[in-house]
């Protein structure tokens, strides 16, 4: 066990300086072990995402809102006694002294080594509470993954963590299913003034209301209940189920990832032989690309285009029942034998009408038009286009605010940075972005089609909104006819530079790299 | 008072990328539109019965 740096009445800390340590903490704090010592593991599995040596600041009796409003809720009401208050365990990389801790003019030095934090509940299953951990800062595989800003007092001390919400099962209040609708309000609530955060219990009134049958114990929930509790927190939720959606399933699955919006993931296993159904969280993607030679191709004319969904097949997940931002195929998404994923939950916000597949058929009827689309634009491309370096399309919703502020600052000439700060666009729009392979995995591109996201499907082509190929841009405003966007994009603007910046901002890298996209 | 506009770009005036013809531009976009129109009614048909997969999957662990 490394340094015991201070101990008060509620607060210990200590530096663990190597994973050795790890076992003699847990012990040292006295979490709480089932007899099947599943929360041992899950700890150790935990404490294994750390690059050591690393000091734990231990809040003995900490108010948990979360813990505290299932315990008055449901574990009040039970004959055996349940603590109500947990332990707050916070992680900070490096050995940090005992007077850092209470230098208040040294705030920065805790900042920069703060990973974040993790509840221990006092239950026998389900013991690891509401986690915040700043991926960048753990050893997890390279990968792509959304998170938003959390900010906490730790002994006086105001600090903050980027991470998205994990939390294990209790499996009486919270099973996989109310963990991950409550884990992605958390997110949108924490991240987005548009929506609010909420309790356990006000889940579970919400399920009383669409429920003929009692809720506690929780015995899991169906995708339409879920569905329908992100409807009443004010998403507009769609559902996308493999059976019927076959080959494109897996293509839209990684737009709306690509999108950075987690999704709730429906996974069918076996587990000790038996089916089992489980509910995770997705949100993001690992790095790992697959052989271009295992890619799926498409034409336009002679020249062959691959789409970046088919490029992946690695997810990050957010699973109750592993640790957070484990990185899995996705022909098998979980720790259970032969994971299928049946469907998924994608919380769109309200006014996003138009979904992944109908933005990616009108993207894919411009591109490939033998008039409107890329094709003549090609011999322009100073790269060679074979097998090796084949085009590449990227296809993502984002909105508009953080669109222009990426594209303005990212432009790489005044004249692009000043059309597309002034641009009007509606608040949340479908991207195709084009390049080439060495492009793309350079981050840059050769053009974008820009497609209405608050058009709604009968709008067809008139949710066309811009066009740029090269130092083309054919654009219309919003009571032009589309034949202005046509007219535009007929003649080429001086000065304009390409290739230009691919857009970064849906996800965050973490784990060895630096990139966002 | 200073009065700025929308950016004006800068274009060269000779007509380098053929895109469409203005004669042939609508009827263009219609025959776009009818495509559009029947992939959107198959997508939106294949859409709604995911709500019945929906239902019937329970999660169990």
């Amino acid at each position: 066990m490394g340094n015991s740096v201070i101990e008060t009445n509620n607060t210990i800390i200590l530096t663990l300086e190597c994973e050795d340590d790890i076992q003699d903490y847990l012990r040292e704090i006295e979490v709480v072990f089932s007899p099947k010592e599943s929360n041992a593991t899950r700890f150790h599995s935990l404490f294994s995402m750390f690059r050591y040596p690393v000091t734990v600041v231990c809040e003995k009796d900490y108010v948990d809102k979360t813990y505290r409003d299932t315990y008055y809720t449901y574990f009040a009401s039970k004959h055996r006694r349940f603590d109500k208050n947990c332990k707050r365990l916070s992680f900070f990389e490096g050995i940090i002294s005992e007077a850092t801790f209470y230098k208040y003019d040294e705030e920065d030095k805790l900042q920069r080594a703060f990973i974040g934090v993790c509840i221990v509940r006092p239950l026998k299953i389900g013991a690891i509470g509401r986690t915040l951990l700043d991926p960048k800062r753990l050893a997890v595989a390279e990968s792509y993954v959304r998170t938003t800003r959390y900010d906490f007092i730790i002994l006086g001390h105001d600090l903050c963590v980027n991470a998205f919400p994990f939390s294990s099962q209790d499996s009486e209040t919270m099973t996989c299913a109310e963990t991950t609708v409550y884990n992605i309000i958390d997110y949108f609530g924490t991240r987005y003034p548009e929506y609010r955060t909420v309790l356990p219990s006000q889940l579970i009134n919400e399920l009383e209301k669409i429920s003929q049958e009692r809720i506690l114990p929780s015995r899991g929930l169906d995708y339409y209940k879920i569905s329908g509790l992100l409807k009443t927190f004010g998403f507009s939720p769609r559902v996308y189920a493999e059976s019927v959606l076959t080959t494109d399933f897996k293509r839209t699955f990684h737009y709306y990832v690509e999108s950075g919006i987690p999704l709730a993931v429906g996974v069918s296993a076996k587990c000790d032989g038996s089916d089992v159904k489980h509910s995770v969280v997705c949100i993001g993607h690992g790095k790992y690309r697959i052989e271009l030679s295992n890619v799926q191709k498409h034409k336009i004319g002679e020249y062959e285009y691959i789409d970046t969904a088919d490029l992946y097949d690695e997810y990050v997940m957010m699973d109750d029942n592993q640790i957070p931002y484990t990185v899995e195929k996705f022909d098998n998404l979980t720790i259970y034998d032969d994971a299928q994923v049946v469907l998924f939950a994608v919380p769109l916000y309200k006014r996003a009408f138009l979904e992944a597949r109908d933005a990616s058929d009108l993207f894919r009827e411009i591109f490939e038009h033998e008039r409107l689309g890329f094709l003549e634009i090609i011999p322009r491309v100073e790269e060679v286009i074979n097998d090796d370096n084949p085009l590449v399309t990227r296809i993502f919703l984002t909105s508009s605010r953080k669109y222009r502020r990426y594209r303005a600052k990212h432009a790489g000439d005044a004249v692009a940075s000043q059309f597309y700060s002034t641009l009007q666009l509606p608040k949340f729009i479908w991207v195709g972005e084009i390049s080439t392979y060495n492009s793309y995995t350079d981050n840059m591109i050769y053009g974008e089609i820009v497609i209405d996201a608050t058009a709604s499907r009968i709008s067809h082509k008139e949710s066309l909104i811009m066009v740029r190929y090269l130092d083309y841009i054919g654009y219309r405003l919003p009571d032009e006819s589309e034949s202005e966007l046509n007219s535009r994009l007929r003649h080429k603007v001086a000065n304009m530079v390409y290739p230009y910046k691919m857009y970064h901002n849906n996800l965050v890298a973490c784990g060895g790299n630096d990139d966002t996209v | 008072m200073i009065r700025y506009d929308f950016p004006k770009l800068n274009v060269d005036p000779e007509v380098t990328f053929k895109a469409i013809p203005d004669e042939i531009f609508e009827e263009t976009m219609n025959e776009l539109d009818k495509i559009l129109a029947r992939k959107m009614r198959k997508n939106e048909i294949q859409e709604n019965m995911s709500m019945e997969y929906a239902a019937k999957f329970v999660t169990t662990i």
